[in-house]
């Protein structure tokens, strides 16, 4: 076995305890707040007590907690969530439908984030000191630093009207042909993705600018100006190359981030994606379902985490030694 | 920088592409969704568009009857199922699928005549067999699949289809709320739900209500045509609905998460009216010339609650008469109501609604005024003198109290938890805040009842008949309902007697004087009455302006829509 592989099995390992202990500590949590999806039902006057006692027995909620801990791992392991208190359909169906919306607008957003960053972050180390360096850093930082939350709402003041400001798409658009309906779905996409842009581009501007910095002035750069190549390539090939693995690393954080990050994009936009179902299902106590989340948001976290490894001892094999 | 450029264009086309693609997979499977409703967009032939409604923060949680528990899925149910009665904005029971109804003599048993040639939308005639189905089903299984709508049935032992038209519901004891709980129950239809009900009836929480997995069989005036529960809900008309058609094909109910996108939607012409809106919002949206704002409802009282249950051996004092009421004076509900809800709020002297006069109590009950003086005089008699810090201190003990402010509703709750701090400091009370997820089940859930909170901040949700309004106060929902902790034997006996009393003028007399119990005792202090903020497009009339008590799109009747057309 190779140090490579034995690196990437020891990476794996650790990854499955982690999101084990993860599953286990959200299923505590939530149970340790008081009150229960039972008692929450209070909206509904003159709910007998024994009805309530019966909905706890329907929801499981009436059992000890670790039998509650138990049967959850059991169903888990057999691939099976639970059904969500809210509207009593499968947790995966609820999972899936809104993780498919976020990563679609998270998705556009964080690549364009990347690029733009990336494009900036070269720029910028390329220029470094001129007017234009400090212009662009000054600026990356400053939107770095704003609230999302406030960021989307002043895009949504700003561009209502011109742009649709909720959703992620025209329910009134009857009778409409694929065109027309990509078209709508596409303007709907333009405002919560560009906040995703702008929320990510900052971080991973300002990281390529410091490893792109640190890059130009390595000896195999310097040979490669000596032997007269040209500066496309000395920058993007021979210094970037190698400013690339805090990017790789960056970038596989960020994704594994944000499925969970997106809360407030998704609450300013009104996107019915995973942040707008995890505020609503923490509102309503709906344990199986935010379970399903939480399960998903560690998984992606820890995949990426593992990912963003496996890629880094890749380009890097030194990592793996 | 020629490089640099160059890869820049590469990435930006790399970046249009990879949107591209993104959006196709989105869009994949979508394109092209064809409703009946669609055709009906344009006005024509007397038929008016489809109305686009929105709300802000809470929409539907399940349309399965069996499984939503929100008030806006009890105001779809309402407009697409059978309900033997409804009621007017005057909190008057009106016919609906029952044309009449009468009691016998011992009040035990209710005879509706329904109906007849009525039809679900499949074209299968609705009988008393579907009303018989589903008020015996919900009592069969209340403590079980049917639990979220066991409130609507509480009393009855079965219900009969005597024959098509003639329904008789049997109860175990004389009750007058019976109309009052029995109209939220929305009929269903026997063929579709049977199979569903059997055994432990498990299998009725499992319809999914959406018309692209399954067919949804209702009476209308509307029916589900697209379901998105956290998007936008289509509903379209129903032209065989047994009663007065609404002029509109159909409505959307769209959910915004956040009150500015929604106010921004309205602006922009891309909804025609939005209810629940922050009271804030309606300085910008007077501005706008397009857009009427008014505030809806009043039936949900803003509520500060002590808890003077024996339970509280910290502040025992709060058993004493004399604090609560000057906690009463000292509260000044005007300025909360001006500063707080921007106007959209009435001062409250009870949780029995004004609009309960004349038909269940025989004159309003006034609100307490703010006497800081006569507050302060109150506690100075008790001998709670104050101490170096201005906090008074009863039988050793600092008169400092923990209020529990809720999360689900702390933009409002939190500025009133601070107006009432400060409010209370003026006659030597201090109060300590403290957020919670939300209070009513530290309350009622805890195993060491009424021990861990002082005062909590509530909003109540009442019903068209006071039943339920004083039914918190006994002693039979220590534990449950009854937040305060407030225990009357004579109360909770009077509240007997008007539950059973069949006769309107006797019952009346008997509700003034349950009334007069729990102002005489100070057991609720109530602030407001609090209104539901709605803007619409001037383009539509029709919208019942201040004419409905529960707010806009509310469970009360189908009569909501009506009268909604586009007049410009």
């Amino acid at each position: 076995m190779s140090k490579r592989q034995k690196f990437i099995l020891r990476r794996a390992g650790s990854a499955l305890v982690i999101a084990f202990i993860t599953i286990t500590f959200s299923f505590v949590l939530f149970r340790a707040l008081p009150g229960d999806a039972a008692s929450n039902l209070s909206r509904v006057p003159n709910m007998p007590k024994e009805a309530q006692a019966a909905l706890r027995a329907q929801f499981g909620i009436d059992k000890p907690l670790t039998t509650q801990y138990l049967l959850y791992l059991k169903e888990l392991a057999r691939g099976d969530l639970g059904v969500s208190f809210q509207d009593q359909q499968p947790v995966l169906d609820n999972v899936l439908r809104t993780i498919r919306n976020t990563v679609v607008m998270v998705g556009i957003g964080t690549v364009v984030a990347i690029l733009v960053g990336t494009l900036i972050g070269v720029t910028a180390a390329y220029r470094q000191g001129s007017a234009r360096d400090r212009v662009i850093t000054g600026a990356a930082m400053v939107i770095y630093s704003l609230p999302v939350q406030w960021v989307g709402l002043l895009l949504l003041v700003w561009f209502a009207g011109w742009l649709p400001t909720s959703g992620m798409s025209d329910p009134y658009l009857f009778d409409a042909g694929f065109l027309e309906t990509f078209v709508d779905r596409a303007r709907h996409m333009i405002l919560p993705a560009t906040c995703v842009a702008l929320m990510l581009f900052g971080s991973f501007a300002l990281v390529v600018r410091s490893s792109q910095l640190e890059a130009l002035g390595d000896d195999h750069v310097l040979t490669a100006r000596a032997k007269g190549y040209r500066n496309r390539r000395v920058v993007w090939r021979e210094a970037f190359r190698s400013a690339m693995l805090p990017l790789v690393t960056l970038s596989t954080l960020t994704l594994g981030w944000v499925i969970a990050g997106t809360i407030l994009v998704e609450s300013v936009f009104t996107w019915p994606g995973i942040g707008q179902a995890t505020v609503q299902a923490v509102a309503a106590r709906d344990y199986p379902l935010l379970q399903g989340i939480f399960l998903l948001v560690t998984i992606s976290v820890v995949g990426f985490n593992f990912l963003g490894d496996v890629l880094h001892s890749v380009l890097d094999p030194r990592v793996a030694e | 920088m020629k490089s640099s450029r160059k890869a820049g264009r590469r990435m930006v086309v790399f970046t249009v592409l990879a949107a591209l693609v993104l959006i196709l997979a989105a869009t994949a499977g979508c394109g092209g969704s064809s409703t009946e409703t669609s055709g009906s967009s344009d006005s024509s032939g007397g038929d008016q568009p489809v109305y686009r409604l929105g709300t802000v923060g809470m929409g539907y949680d399940s349309l399965n009857p069996f499984v939503g528990m929100y008030a806006q899925d009890y105001a779809a149910w309402m407009l697409m199922y059978p309900n033997l009665v409804q009621y007017s904005n005057e909190l008057q029971p009106q016919p609906d699928f029952a044309e009449s109804w009468s009691t016998s003599e011992d009040g035990l048993t209710w005879t509706f005549t329904l109906t007849s040639g009525a039809a679900w939308t499949d074209g299968k005639p609705i009988t008393a067999s579907d009303a018989a189905f589903t008020i015996n089903t919900v009592v069969k299984l209340q403590t079980g699949a049917a639990a979220a709508l066991s409130p609507f049935v509480p009393g009855i032992e079965t219900a009969t289809a005597v024959d098509d038209t003639t329904l008789e519901v049997k109860l175990a004891a004389p009750s007058a709320a019976l109309l009052a709980n029995l109209f939220q129950l929305p009929i269903l239809p026997e063929h579709f739900w049977a199979e569903y009900a059997k055994g432990d009836g498990a299998k009725l929480k499992t319809v999914t209500m959406d018309p692209a997995k399954e067919t949804v069989v209702a009476s209308g005036p509307f029916t589900i045509e697209k379901l998105d529960i956290k998007g936008t809900t289509i509903f379209k008309r129903v032209d065989t609905f047994y009663g007065p058609k609404p002029m509109i094909t159909g409505y959307g109910f769209q959910l915004f998460t956040n009150a500015d996108a929604a106010i921004q939607a309205l602006k922009a012409g891309e909804i025609d009216c939005v209810y629940q809106l922050p009271p804030t919002s309606s300085d910008t949206l007077k501005t706008d010339a397009n857009l009427q704002i008014e505030g809806f409802g009043g039936s949900m009282p803003e509520t500060l609650l002590v808890n003077d249950s024996e339970n509280n051996k910290k502040h025992p004092e709060l058993q004493e008469l004399g604090v609560r009421q000057a906690i009463d004076l000292a509260i000044d509900r005007t300025a909360m109501i001006d500063t707080v809800y921007n106007g959209f709020a009435v001062p409250g002297g009870s949780l029995l609604l004004p609009l309960y006069v004349p038909q269940f109590l025989s004159a309003d009950v006034p609100v307490t005024g703010r006497d800081v003086a006569k507050a302060n005089q109150l506690l100075d008699d008790l001998g709670y003198a104050k101490g170096s810090d201005g906090i008074r201190v009863a039988d050793g003990v600092e008169m400092q109290y923990t209020l529990l402010v809720g999360a689900m509703n702390r933009a409002i709750d939190s500025r009133i938890a601070d107006m009432l701090t400060q409010n209370l400091a003026e006659v030597g009370i201090g109060v300590e805040q403290k957020l919670v997820d939300n209070q009513v089940p530290l309350i009622m859930t805890q195993p060491k009842a009424y021990t861990d909170f002082d005062m909590t901040l509530i909003m109540w949700g009442l019903t068209p008949d006071p039943d339920w309004s004083t039914l918190i106060s006994t002693s039979t929902m220590l534990g449950a309902y009854n937040l305060t902790g407030y225990s009357n034997p004579e109360y909770d006996k009077l509240w007997g007697q008007q539950t059973s009393e069949m006769d309107a003028a006797k019952r009346t007399a008997i509700i003034d004087q349950l009334s007069a119990k729990l102002v005489q005792d100070v057991v609720f202090h109530p602030i407001a009455y609090t209104q539901m903020v709605t803007s619409w497009n001037k383009k539509w009339q029709g919208v019942p302006e201040g004419g409905a008590p529960f707010g806009y799109y509310s469970y009360l009747n189908k009569m909501q829509f009506n009268a909604l057309e586009v007049t410009q």
